[in-house]
């Protein structure tokens, strides 16, 4: 089985890291102006996830979750850290107009199988637990700001929240048994 | 109830972060649940983010991808040369990593029973990339002088042990670890950092990372040859209650002369779970 990228980085390959990069770059960024207030701090934040992920690279362990989901995890916890260290929440773009899953969503074809079994899951909640989830998760907005946004009190917002973790939990659990 | 509340923080910590007051709280669930993974509603939301973003509409800007690469090379060429090794322990309750504190609150400190002294400044051709295990074992055939760690009862390491070989003659030596709690590294890492007792406390002179997979395993950590370094020294009554950055400080100083005191000396090396966040007022 040939190597991942951040296998291959972990092994100091240097071409690895600009491959890397040619492939989770622009997504790290998008998610960076997604969570920063202006974009020095996006730039910052970037900067900041390409260490870190750089000396996690050892440690990325494919049979548990495809390369881009790793990318995605080690950046939403540094952009979550530093959100958290300035004490706000970031309003980039109004809720009504942001269209969290993106009118171009990444190829079908090119997403690892615990990502299609996400989008699957995702696709099978109700619009409502759904459209929180993707505010939540992907907007980056806080629970109370989705509250605000939809109308649904901010318990619910955060049962949702839950219920939906726990749900594409599951499903991808049963990624990593039944397979493989 | 409480496990409502418990996979509720952890939701929140997934997707929004949390208070100190809720992470102190979610530190205490966790306590109360071993089963728990902590770290797991962090993965899914980054399974979701990673299946849902659209393609991106932004290329990285060159300058900033420009810099990203100079920081790759950097951690890279680390200094830590790590290897981690799997014991032959008896074993334990399978437990689960504590949730990592918000702040940089919770060190590890770590003591050498005694002080290794001599000369540890390396020739930058000595032992890069040597395989860790295979040179602590070649050390311990020479000359080398070996000193125990001995824990300060954090909740990384309640029972964790180890020691520091060391050769005057070879310059060189490897740091050997014992059951540290083993970490989720997309949650946190451990850090060792060396400090040099004469120079500002804020930053250390040299770190790095590493990852303690398994529960049990020992993890040895060569002491790069780039580290400069007059004498390796740890005061068993110090330790820190807050770290320092986590980015790997310049090894060298490039003004500090070949003719500065033997008597320069490292305040003590400590060891501590963090989360990788430089501080506020870091200045590589």
């Amino acid at each position: 089985m040939a190597q991942s990228l951040l296998q291959r980085i972990a092994a100091v390959d240097e071409n690895a890291v600009r491959e890397c990069l040619d492939v989770h770059g622009g997504r790290v960024w998008a998610l960076a102006r997604r969570f920063s207030p202006d974009r020095a701090d996006a730039e910052d934040a970037v900067q900041e996830i390409f260490i870190s992920l750089w000396k996690s690279a050892s440690r990325y362990d494919a049979e548990r979750a495809s390369e881009a989901a790793f990318v995605a995890t080690i950046a939403r916890r540094r952009l979550i850290d530093r959100l958290r260290a300035r004490g706000s929440r970031v309003q980039t773009v109004p809720i009504e107009e942001h269209d969290v899953a993106g009118r171009h969503p990444a190829p079908q074809a090119e997403a690892a199988l615990d990502l299609v079994r996400v989008r699957d899951v995702m696709n099978e909640l109700d619009a409502g637990p759904r459209r929180v989830l993707e505010l939540a998760v992907v907007g980056g907005h806080s629970h109370s700001q989705v509250a605000e946004a939809t109308g649904i009190p901010l318990g619910t917002v955060k049962s949702h929240v839950r219920r939906g973790l726990q749900r594409v939990r599951d499903a991808l659990a049963s990624v990593g048994e039944g397979d493989r | 109830m409480s496990e409502v509340r418990l996979f509720d923080l952890l939701a929140d910590r997934a997707t929004q972060g949390l208070s100190a007051g809720d992470s102190v709280e979610l530190d205490r669930l966790l306590a109360d649940a071993p089963d728990v993974d902590a770290f797991e509603f962090e993965r899914v939301a980054g399974a979701i983010d990673a299946a849902l973003a659209s393609t991106p509409d932004e290329a990285l800007p060159a300058d900033l991808r420009a810099r990203i690469e100079t920081d790759a090379q950097q951690v890279l060429a680390s200094n830590l040369v790590v290897r981690n090794e799997a014991r032959s322990l008896p074993r334990t309750a399978a437990r689960r990593a504590p949730a990592p504190r918000r702040r940089w609150l919770s060190a590890l400190g770590w003591a050498a029973a005694a002080v290794l002294a001599g000369l540890l400044f390396l020739p930058p051709t000595i032992e890069s990339g040597r395989d860790p295990v295979d040179l602590r074992a070649e050390l311990l055939t020479a000359d080398a002088m070996t000193v125990a760690w001995s824990p300060t009862g954090d909740v990384s390491g309640p029972e964790a042990s180890g020691d520091v070989v060391r050769s005057s003659e070879r310059q060189s030596g490897v740091m050997r670890f014992r059951g540290l709690v083993a970490n989720d590294p997309a949650a946190f890492q451990y850090q060792l950092w060396i400090f040099d007792e004469t120079r500002d406390e804020r930053y250390p002179i040299d770190g790095g990372v590493f990852d303690v997979i398994r529960e049990g395993e020992d993890v040895y950590v060569a002491i790069d040859p780039k580290l400069h370094v007059r004498n390796l020294l740890s005061s068993p009554s110090r330790s820190r209650s807050q770290a320092a950055s986590l980015c790997p400080v310049a090894s060298e100083s490039p003004s500090w002369p070949q003719s500065r005191a033997e008597r320069a000396v490292l305040d003590y090396l400590a060891l501590a779970a963090s989360r990788g966040r430089p501080p506020s007022n870091h200045t590589p």
